[in-house]
């Protein structure tokens, strides 16, 4: 059997894009909150119109 | 292990000799155009080295850079704004951020003065200035908990100085944001190709918004791909358009129109939710972007083309007719973006810190993303010095000087020395789908005619050269207009957060009232600036693009500051030069170029001197040149003394923020006051394991 390389993987590869648009990543919050057993967990739309905002209200998300 | 050592240490002596030979062959070339190699080499080779031993250098004997000390992102992970990522890609998100329009525009206005002299600011600037600055303030965030450079600065320096840095921010943020659309007016103006281009991407934005809103939530990639999809179509509907008689006469528009066009859309974009048009615009300049410098570096590298521009032109002496200036100090501050830009110290302590997984993957983001935003720089300067001389001149210089027919742009270009055939101008604009290239000032038309050179002849015949040429225009637009609304909604933000204290309710930020009105406040004050550059005789750039680089080098300056203030309170005085040599240099440039852009008796380069021409002519009974009407002469001095007061008040920014600083400095180093650092401690018993098993 041959072994994809780790890094050719779409589903990786995918994922390294998304992280370097600054897609957040419900997935990991999830995992995260699950571990700590937090009460309140947003669901994946709440988790992305809540980072949606939190992006663009300070100067630091955009240069020239 | 001595052989290994002698092997690298030869290896490094032969790198640093090739970039020092490939400096020397740009410096001695005269006449004969140089091949671009050589640009790239000694650039290559300078980053090479000073990454090597200069950023080692800072993250060990400075900073002391601990992989085991925990960073924000391990402390406080929360899956939000904390999050531990892996270096390549914090470098990747850290890049995309900080690359905007501003290296692209800069190499390509300086160009004027040769290549040289760009060349020589952009490499030794980045690796002795930008790159430590953004090091220094990524470092001092991450051991801050990610805290803003605006809160650093008050911390460090004190109230003074952290108050200074708000309002230079915000100010920063008006001149940089008219200056942007301005480049973008000149590339629209009499274009209805380009015009049509841009304004589908608006629908297309839209679309996707609705796309991730409702029909697939948070599948950006698909909907990003969409976005990509539909702009090539975009692209073709221009040329459409640009071709039929009867649809051409809507979309050629005139400055004026364009400029208020840009106006009512950008307060449209900033009180819009986000995820309706910023968002998805957002995502797709950022995958437009990083694939255009993938691109351009490819199409670079495969043409090796050769630089028709002089190392160095005649125009050092400050006759320039794109901007007025002497070579010392404007070169300067033409090209912040590229070789120190104060802007990225927003982002070196706003996102990135917190996504940091190990305090050393620091020096890769910081001094390594900066060296990469320096190579698109060098590469949108070889974009511009592929055109011969003539023609970026006839593409870049106002109409004021040049003319608006082909033939008085010659005549023109012949009395700066250098040769341009009307019928090649002509021939060029129709190969690119325009009617005319001629002042086209900015940067944009004259990057995209050296890209569309680049990759028309890198990837097939002249054929496809009005595509690329578009398709380079619509790239820098996207996200001219990405940064114009991401500014105008934080600029927003900022304008009510200094308000609330003045009136409360305005400071109320979903309150429909006081969103309206501050969007109105903050498009009006960078809307004013963008009016009078289009209605500027001598072009508007000349009189913008020196307040942004003063501005964007101010902020430069508060960086330096709050750097050096770190390394003093971390005892590390001895290695303030680090900080203090390009502070010191950035004080004395931007001193000047203040100065001389307020106070110089030429009224090409003086604000007031221009005013004064102005007034002496319209009390002789004269009009003036670019004015139709005695009360429009009056605009362009009000206009003219309004642009010496904003020089003023960041020159007189800078000065308070030096004292600030030197009168901390000296306290702390005369042991008046005790050098106690605002770092999360790091006792040394503490592990990352502990820390992640709480």
């Amino acid at each position: 059997m041959i072994r994809v390389p780790r890094v050719l993987r779409v589903r990786d590869i995918a994922r390294a894009l998304s992280a370097i648009v600054g897609i957040p990543d419900y997935e990991n919050y999830l995992r995260l909150a699950r571990e700590r057993q937090q009460a309140d967990v947003l669901t994946r739309e709440q988790f992305m119109r809540e980072r949606l905002t939190a992006r663009y209200d300070r100067p630091g998300s955009r240069c020239c | 292990m001595l052989r290994s050592r002698f092997l690298s240490a030869t290896i490094w002596i032969l790198v640093a000799m090739l970039g020092a030979a490939s400096f020397a062959w740009l410096a001695l070339s005269r006449g004969e155009p140089v091949s671009a190699a050589w640009l790239l080499t000694a650039a290559l080779c300078s980053y090479a080295v000073a990454y090597r031993f200069y950023s080692k250098f800072i993250a060990s004997r400075i900073f002391a850079l601990d992989a085991e000390r925990p960073t924000p992102a391990i402390r406080l992970e929360d899956g939000r704004d904390y999050v531990p990522t892996n270096r390549w890609i914090v470098f990747g998100h850290h890049f995309a951020a900080i690359a905007g329009p501003g290296p692209l525009v800069g190499p390509t206005l300086a160009a004027q003065f040769g290549f040289l002299p760009s060349a020589l600011w952009i490499i030794v600037g980045v690796a002795l200035g930008g790159a430590v600055q953004d090091f220094v303030i990524l470092a001092a965030s991450t051991r801050r908990d990610g805290r803003s450079l605006g809160r650093m600065a008050k911390d460090e320096i004190g109230t003074v100085a952290g108050f200074t840095a708000l309002v230079a921010v915000l100010g920063i943020m008006v001149v940089l944001i008219s200056v942007l659309a301005l480049v973008v007016v000149n590339a629209l103006t009499s274009s209805p190709w380009g015009t049509v281009t841009i304004a589908l991407t608006i629908p297309i934005a839209l679309l996707m918004g609705v796309y991730l809103r409702w029909l697939r939530p948070g599948r950006v990639l698909e909907a990003s791909a969409i976005g990509v999809v539909l702009l090539v179509l975009a692209l073709h509907a221009g040329r459409f358009v640009a071709e039929n008689a009867a649809l051409a006469p809507t979309f050629t528009l005139s400055r004026q129109t364009l400029a208020l066009l840009i106006i009512g859309y950008g307060f449209a974009a900033s009180v819009l939710p986000v995820w309706m048009l910023l968002a998805p615009r957002d995502y797709l300049s950022a995958f437009v972007k990083i694939g255009v410098v993938i691109a351009l570096a490819i199409g670079i590298v495969v043409v090796l083309p050769p630089l028709q521009m002089p190392a160095i032109t005649r125009f050092v002496d400050g006759s320039g007719p794109i901007f007025a200036g002497k070579v010392f100090p404007f070169a300067f501050i033409t090209i912040a973006c590229g070789s120190v830009s104060g802007f990225h110290a927003l982002i070196a302590s706003g996102t990135t810190p917190k996504l940091l997984e190990h305090e050393t993957d620091a020096r890769a983001v910081g001094y390594g993303a900066m060296l990469m935003e320096s190579m698109v720089a060098v590469m949108a300067l070889i974009a511009a010095c592929v055109l011969t001389p003539g023609v970026y001149f006839a593409i870049n210089a106002p109409a004021a000087l040049l003319g608006t027919t082909p033939e008085a742009a010659a005549s023109a270009v012949a009395r700066w020395g250098f040769t341009l055939d009307p019928e090649q101008m002509r021939l060029l604009a129709r190969q690119v789908g325009e009617s005319s290239l001629l002042s086209r000032t900015g940067g944009a038309p004259s990057l995209a005619v050296g890209m569309a050179h680049l990759f028309s002849s890198a990837l097939s015949g002249g054929g496809a050269m009005a595509l690329w040429y578009h398709f380079a225009i619509m790239f820098e637009a996207l996200f001219i207009l990405t940064t114009l609304d991401a500014g105008t909604r934080v600029g927003r933000f900022m304008l009510q957060d200094l308000g609330r204290h003045v009136w409360e309710p305005f400071g109320r930020v979903s309150w429909y009232p006081a969103v309206l009105l501050s969007s109105a406040i903050f498009v009006a004050m960078w809307g004013h600036f963008l009016y009078q550059g289009v209605r500027d005789p001598l072009g508007g750039i000349n009189s913008l693009w020196p307040l942004f680089g003063i501005s964007n080098q101010l902020l430069a300056a508060v960086a330096l500051c709050v750097g050096t203030t770190v390394i003093i309170k971390m005892n590390r005085a001895r290695y303030a030069w680090v900080t203090l040599v390009p502070l010191g240099w950035l004080a004395v440039v931007t001193l000047t170029a203040g100065w001389q852009k307020i106070a110089s008796p030429d009224p090409k380069l003086g604000f007031l001197a221009h005013a004064r021409s102005l007034a002496e002519a319209l009390a002789s009974g004269r009009l003036p040149a670019g004015a139709k009407t005695a009360a429009e002469a009056g605009r362009l001095i009000f206009n003219d003394r309004l642009d010496a007061g904003v020089a003023a008040f960041f020159m007189i920014a800078v000065v308070v923020i030096l004292s600030a600083s030197a009168r901390e400095w000296a306290l702390v180093l005369r042991g008046r006051k005790p050098a106690r650092s605002t770092e999360v401690p790091f006792p040394a018993h503490v592990t990352r394991a502990a820390v992640a098993g709480d």
